[in-house]
């Protein structure tokens, strides 16, 4: 029976979310209508749904629906009509905010190899500001355990939310797709999945990897990294931008990880420690090259339509990494936490 | 792409980078010891910069390997540099652009 942490409401719809989902589907039918309306409103007056820690917090709740992990509601809360369409409201939003911030470049040609190439070049021009470096170079123990927690929110379910689109690509793109999980999933080695080495990482730096047990330290904007990678794998019709997302989060991995291993390895952390990024380096140097060209590239040869799609998540990808890691550094230059309370010394593990 | 069946090995030549190597192939040293294989496909190094060698680690991208074959033979045969800097040069860059730790391969 797993632990859940019981989650903090950051606002009047999280909060409300949060005490829907404590009653049983059906029991009071007209619960969440009042909350359908106010998210309407909040979503409409938010200034930056990107940072909006209530609204964000929420969407991360109604995506645990589906992944399950987060807390302890009527299993049957996941296609209740009242959820559905909350959730459909916040990401509405979302979306059209991403997609006016990164309006699309010129497209390549729909051919796989150019697809591949324009990735390459897109993340390739990336200037964000370097978050493994500064692990590499300079960070304390006490921020590579932070910039862990922010990882595990994904890292704790790595691939997971790629996956959804397996049943939605065909062919080429989806033998691509698999290849690539089935090797994150460990390969048919339990103990090799990415998600379970990671969780001995955690261990390794005295942190719990339960999951969900720090969604309480994580800011908005990091909920909002995992929160466009479930948005793009939930809708079938978005299937474009999650195979650019994974093309540019793999081409963006390799050598992130290098550094990330090498700063480990600099404060004095063990293999135990390090084994996940190390793996990553290989990993990931194969992931990138079947991302870019037998997924993205081949899904945007049998279906052109995506081409715009493809880029565009790859585009969102970088933009969310740049929007985290300037708050990580900024945070970090102000010898302040980039957690939303920061961690205490050592974790009694659940 | 190839209609080759899944089974019989490939080589994909990456543009700008690696070999990626797919189906059952036997992977030898010099002296004839097997190269463990942790995943199915793999990526071999071909430019030569990787910190994992045989493997590719992504170096590539950071010394703008290029696969494209000179136009004209632009050097002389006992030249090995096209590129104008010297393998020194880059794997200076390189070292300089990991920080001072570099990653043991047996780790
Ligand atoms: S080909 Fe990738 S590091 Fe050499």
């Amino acid at each position: 029976m797993p632990i859940f942490t019981s989650l903090d409401s950051r606002g009047p719809i999280s909060g409300s979310l949060l005490s829907m989902l404590n009653t049983l589907p059906g029991e009071d039918p007209d619960i969440g209508t009042d909350l359908l309306l106010d998210t309407v409103r909040s979503v409409r007056d938010a200034p930056d749904i990107l940072s909006d820690e209530d609204l964000q917090l929420a969407l991360l709740i109604l995506y645990s629906l589906h992944y399950g992990g987060l807390g302890n509601w009527d299993p049957r809360w996941e296609w209740q009509a009242k959820p559905l369409s909350i959730r459909l409201v916040i990401e509405e939003r979302f979306e059209s905010v991403l997609r006016g911030l990164l309006p699309v470049p010129d497209l390549p040609p729909a051919e796989a190899e150019a697809v591949a190439a324009e990735l390459f070049k897109l993340t390739a021009e990336d200037s964000s500001p370097s978050v493994s470096k500064y692990v590499a170079r300079q960070a304390s123990v006490e921020q590579a355990r932070e910039i862990v927690v922010h990882k595990s929110l994904y890292t704790l379910k790595e691939a997971d939310p790629h996956s959804w689109a397996i049943p939605r690509l065909q062919g080429r793109a989806k033998a691509a797709l698999v290849e690539i999980q089935a090797d994150e999933y460990g390969g048919g080695r339990p103990d090799q999945v990415q998600a379970t080495i990671f969780a001995g990482t955690m261990r390794g730096m005295d942190l719990s990897d339960a999951y969900g047990y720090y969604v309480n330290h994580l800011p908005a904007l990091t909920l909002a990294s995992f929160n466009m990678m479930s948005m793009f794998g939930l809708h079938r019709r978005l299937r474009g931008a999650t195979t650019g997302h994974l093309a540019a989060f793999e081409m963006t991995s390799s050598i992130s990880n290098r550094f990330y291993g090498n700063g480990f390895r600099r404060l004095g952390y063990g293999a135990d420690v390090t084994w996940y990024f190390d793996e990553h380096v290989e990993a990931d140097a194969v992931h990138e090259q079947i991302a870019g060209r037998d997924l993205a590239g081949a899904l945007a040869e049998d279906e052109p339509d995506l081409l715009p799609d493809i880029i565009f998540g790859a585009q969102a990808c970088l933009y969310m990494d740049s929007l985290t890691g300037a708050h990580l550094l900024d945070t970090w230059n102000r010898e302040e936490s980039s957690l939303r309370q920061p961690l205490s010394e050592s974790v009694a593990l659940p | 792409m190839s209609s080759q069946q899944r089974s019989s090995p490939s080589i994909t030549a990456c543009p700008d980078g690696l070999l990626l190597i797919r189906g059952d192939i036997e992977l030898l040293t010099g002296t004839g010891d097997e190269i463990t294989r942790k995943r199915k496909t793999i990526a071999l190094c071909r430019c030569g910069a990787s910190t994992i060698k045989p493997h590719c680690d992504g170096t590539h991208k950071l010394i703008n390997f290029t696969t494209d074959n000179p136009q004209e033979p632009a050097a002389k045969p006992t030249e090995k540099s096209t590129t104008g800097s010297s393998t020194t040069d880059l794997q200076e860059t390189v070292s300089d652009e990991l920080g001072t730790e570099r990653r043991t391969p047996s780790s």
